[in-house]
């Protein structure tokens, strides 16, 4: 014990256990952020990453023979055809139409109108869709092949939908489904597809079928016919990630037939570090931010009913040529639905928390989950340095603090609440006039704050702080068990909060450089909460994201200007009501309310740290006599 | 009772109704919640046993039913008075009643003689640590049964401090005839009754063979309901045999999942035991301090039970809070607080991750409840502690005598 002693008041000097414990707490808290951000790093390198594989040995990829070649190519052409002819059709007769060719071919088909409204503005479509009972099932098991109409961009799915029609065709002729197939043609791959499944699993419709085991939707536009290579797309909504099993199978039929895989648009035949990390970022950026203000590719919307469905996109090349042809992406999708035909239980054998650094390779949870995990500890870690380093000896004065401090963080986290509640509720039109107000608004909240609330002692503060890190690192750690990429990004941007905040201070500075220094952290905090306010946020990422405006190279009044002013009301509406409707339409609970409910008061909070008065320094220094003399 | 205390209960209520009223479908989300109604407390499987009961066939038919007859009486009796959907009006009031009256024996206990002499936190606060805890909260608005039995039994405890044992015995029977747990409480009542009043030994007997009666009157009603002792296997059975085998917050559940089914008699006596094991050590360790000696054991009952729910934290928090002399001695307050409150959050999503979306599994949740019984054995450990220091300087030092509570 004596050498421990010894080692103890080496390390520390003469300080007690606690306050030595006390002083480690922030810079362990700085280094926990680093840490998540230098594991980031080791993410891509080849020994952290795993090669993918079939783990269920049930789906036999790429094992079967396809037959869909030959003459089948004239119906793929001859519905190619018809859906040309469709394109201009009113939603109603197309829907008809589709529906009738369904039936001729011989499935139990019906049409599924959907509206959805929010006052005045109202989205409104029909899907269609049909179901073949399997001859060796009993529909209780269901596979799902789905064509939308509009893909991803809006265009026309006119090869998609001709050979998911031909595929359907085809299908009727093969005795060897032991799952129901249903052919869903949904009007556009967002909304109308997610309230398909919707309805599907909460009312009875018309024509129905088992549980949903899995999915493929098709993605190939343009009249073509050939493609350059496939992409595929598989982030859900709200993190939700298919079983790597699908991934794998597709992956491994395409690698059978020949065809080029890419995800995330990344070119993987380069298969270096800088292009696995490119993959790896764009990855966490599409899982963090799926289906939030545009149409996803229509896999997101089996997410969440325990649907593994993933989307292959077939890529056209500029001049319309390509090395495959249409009759080989009509031959994955018999090979990938022959495999989950094949499936005995659900997908459940391979991960479901991975992150692709390439079509081929992946890291699994157990090693990416530190980056987030890390980095939500060093808040709450930085959340007990705040409580633990203002808990004085007065336990009296410090309830009264402690409770205060409380109802200061309950008002604040309500008035968010309020705010959102107020988003979600006023028509999308008025949204652009509430941010308005609200971006007005926020300027002068630290003057508000400033006036409003009364001069508060360092202990104050810092139990204020302590709430609000304890608070967020709580909700981090949650999230990133079920949105590991948007807890990630949300760490990143909220990480500065915690660190680089300096509250006024109370006693006078003791010397000029003291006084610099003190400057300097002032200017400091104010950077980092002008850069973390949640509407700027959103605002520039709409901006050089969502419109793609480049940043002014040399910053001058003038071109920051017309940086800043690169859009029209309207389009930017557009852009806010869309991220209100993923919320009220498809659930995607992982933007708006963390927004409200997470970003809005931790930077309120900060807001009121930077700017609330401290006490008078008169009576700080008879306070502190006092106190010197008591003790 | 001051006014802050009442204005306390009428804002409790006022919190309890507006939540009711404006989010109709609270309590059938929280009741859907396994950390928070189990089998043997759930208001869905009541009303099921209840229609069954009105209906002429007997409600533990079919292993739906596990909780006591009384509450089928008691039920009956409020669905004539006005309907019992769970957010009819009587149903309403009467839980949030049942609440505030187990406010009320709260800050009774804390004004009665024995710990009157200690340095107590104002009633209101008392009140309010118990009304306002979002675990209470939540299961009352799920309408757990787990409230009436809680109710009894604090209301055992109170009785008890004013030396009011028949009341007091009469009460335990009633908390040990809805959660046979409360049993438990027993060899620390007995420490109770001869210390607080001097009772002699057969007066002892006397309060005991009540007891016995009582519980042996209230089990018959069953019988009379029933007209058979099956009900005996469906309510007491399937608690002490772990019949209903469905994750709740508790060590059990995953053990006995795993488990072959010739090992389950074996481990179901060794995990009765476990929660048996430490009723006598605590009582006698804490001879001098038979409240806390009750308090130790409703927290390790509320780890080793069966059947557990987040309630019973709610309840055992609360009686913490009676003991304010031991605050300054407590050290992992800070810590035992981030454990609990990262495994409340994560328990939800964990079970949502496994049961809804599929991605994850049992293990998830059953790691989550392990950090959560951490949790809770810190507080214990901590607070027994905490009594322990206290019991020694006032051994050390003759002029801080022994706090005899």
């Amino acid at each position: 014990m004596a050498i421990l002693q010894n080692v103890r008041r080496q390390l520390f000097g003469k300080k007690g256990t606690r306050e030595s414990f006390v002083s480690l707490l922030p810079g362990l808290s700085f280094i926990l952020v680093l840490a998540g951000l230098a594991w980031l790093f080791v993410l891509p390198m080849k020994d952290q990453s795993r090669r993918t594989y079939i783990s269920e040995n049930a789906l036999l990829p790429g094992q079967a023979h396809t037959y869909f070649s030959g003459s089948e190519e004239h119906i793929v052409r001859a519905f190619k055809e018809e859906v040309r002819l469709l394109k201009e059709a009113p939603d109603e007769k197309r829907a008809n139409t589709v529906r009738q060719w369904l039936s001729d071919i011989g499935y139990k088909s019906a049409t599924h109108n959907w509206t959805i409204s929010h006052y005045d503005d109202i989205k409104a479509g029909v899907n269609v869709y049909g179901v073949l009972h399997a001859p060796r099932g009993d529909t209780t098991e269901s596979m799902i092949l789905c064509a939308p109409w509009l893909n991803r961009d809006g265009e026309l799915n006119e090869s998609g939908v001709a050979i998911a029609m031909a595929l359907a065709r085809y299908f009727t002729r093969w005795s060897i489904w032991s799952k129901d197939i249903i052919v869903l043609i949904p009007s556009d791959t967002s909304f109308g597809l997610s309230k398909w499944v919707e309805d599907y699993h909460y009312t009875s419709m018309p024509v129905s079928s088992g549980s949903i085991q899995g999915g493929i939707v098709l993605d190939f536009p343009g009249e073509g016919g050939r493609f350059e290579n496939l992409e595929i797309f598989y982030s859900g909504l709200n993190g939700q990630l298919p079983n790597l099993d699908l991934i794998n199978t597709v992956v491994v039929i395409c690698g059978h037939m020949g065809i080029k895989v890419i995800v995330h648009d990344i070119d993987a035949s380069d298969d270096g570090y800088e292009n696995r990390a490119i993959t790896l970022v764009t990855g966490i950026a599409h899982q963090a931010l799926s289906g939030l203000y545009r149409p996803g590719a229509g896999n997101e919307a089996f997410s969440g009913w325990r649907i593994d469905s993933v989307t292959l996109a077939a890529k056209t090349s500029s001049n319309g040529y390509g090395p495959y042809d249409q009759m080989l992406y009509g031959r994955l999708v018999e090979a990938s639905m022959r495999s989950i035909n094949n499936l005995l239980e659900h997908f459940h054998q391979s991960f479901f928390f991975y992150l692709l650094l390439s079509p081929n390779r992946f890291v699994s949870i157990a090693t990416y989950l530190p980056t987030a995990m890390l980095i939500g500890a060093s808040f709450t870690i930085k959340g007990i340095y705040y409580w633990m380093s203002s808990s004085s000896t007065k336990t009296s004065k410090m309830f009264d603090e402690a409770i205060s401090a409380f109802w200061l963080f309950i008002t604040i986290v309500s008035c968010s609440i309020g705010l959102f509640s107020l988003s979600a509720w006023i028509p999308s039109s008025m949204l652009a006039s509430e941010v308005f107000i609200v971006s007005a608004v926020t300027p002068i909240l630290p003057i508000t704050f400033r006036l409003l609330i009364s001069a508060k002692p360092a202990s104050y503060i810092n139990k204020l702080q302590s709430y609000v890190l304890i608070f967020v690192g709580l909700f981090l750690t949650t999230l990133s068990t079920l949105n590991f990429s948007l807890s990630l990004m949300l760490g990143l941007i909220f990480a500065p909060l915690a660190h680089f905040l300096t509250p006024s201070l109370t006693a006078p500075p003791k010397s000029s450089i003291e006084c610099l220094e003190r400057l300097f952290t002032k200017f400091i905090s104010w950077i980092v909460v002008v850069a973390t306010c949640p509407w700027l946020d959103i605002y520039l990422y709409y901006l050089m994201v969502v419109k793609g405006t480049e940043f002014p190279g040399q910053l001058s009044l003038r071109t920051l200007r017309i940086f800043i002013a690169n859009t029209s009301q309207n389009e930017f509406c557009e852009f806010l009501s869309g991220i209100m409707w993923s919320w009220r339409a498809l659930g995607v609970w992982s933007f708006v309310p963390v927004l409200f409910v997470v970003w809005l008061p931790l930077w309120l909070v900060s807001c009121v740290v930077v700017s609330v008065r401290s006490p008078q320094i008169s009576t700080n220094l008879r306070q502190n006599g006092k106190d010197r003399n008591d003790g | 009772m001051d006014l802050k205390t009442w204005a306390v209960f009428v804002a409790s209520a006022v919190l309890k109704l507006s939540l009711n009223f404006l989010f109709p479908s609270l309590h059938s989300i929280l009741g859907q919640h396994v950390e928070v109604t189990t089998s043997m407390t759930s208001f869905k499987q009541l009303k099921e046993g209840l229609h069954l009961y009105e209906i002429g066939i007997s409600p533990y038919d079919g292993g739906v039913y596990h909780q006591a007859p009384i509450f089928l009486l008691l039920f009956k009796f409020l669905g004539k008075c006005g309907s019992t959907s769970p957010n009819s009006p009587i149903i309403n009031v009467f839980y949030v009643f049942a609440d505030i009256i187990t406010a009320y024996f709260l800050c009774a206990i804390s004004k009665s003689p024995s710990l009157a002499k200690t340095n107590q936190l104002a009633d209101w606060v008392i009140a309010s640590i118990y009304l306002f805890n979002p675990l209470v909260v939540a299961t009352n608005i799920a309408r757990s049964t787990a409230v009436l039995s809680n109710a009894a039994m604090i209301g055992s405890i109170a009785y008890a401090c004013y030396n009011w044992n028949i009341l007091s015995v009469m009460f335990l029977a009633l908390a040990s005839h809805a959660n046979i747990y409360s049993v438990y409480l027993l060899p620390p009542f007995l420490v109770l009754w001869t210390s607080t009043t001097g009772a002699s030994t057969a007066s002892v007997i006397k309060y005991l063979t009540l007891y016995i009666a009582m519980s042996t009157g209230l089990a018959s009603i069953g019988y009379f309901m029933t007209g058979s002792l099956q009900y005996l296997t469906a309510t007491y059975g399937s608690l002490l045999f772990f019949k209903d085998l469905a994750p709740n917050m508790g060590l059990w559940w995953y053990f006995f999942m795993e488990m072959f089914d010739f090992f389950r008699p074996l481990f179901t006596y060794i995990f009765q035991l476990y929660s048996l094991i430490y009723v006598l050590p605590i009582t006698f360790r804490l001879h001098n301090y038979p409240l806390m000696a009750i308090t130790c054991i409703v927290g390790m009952t509320t780890i080793s039970k069966s059947y557990p729910e987040v309630g019973d934290l709610g309840v055992y928090i609360s009686l913490l809070s009676l003991f304010r002399f031991i605050f300054p001695n407590v050290r992992y307050a800070l810590l035992a607080a981030l454990v609990i409150l990262h495994s409340l959050v994560l328990a939800p999503s964990f079970y949502h991750l496994w049961i809804y979306l599929g991605s994850g599994n049992a293990n998830f949740f059953y790691a989550i409840t392990l950090v959560y019984t951490i949790g809770m054995t810190i507080i214990i450990t901590d607070t027994l502690r905490a009594t322990l220091l206290i019991e020694f300087q006032g051994t050390e030092d003759p002029s801080k005598a022994v706090i005899q509570i």
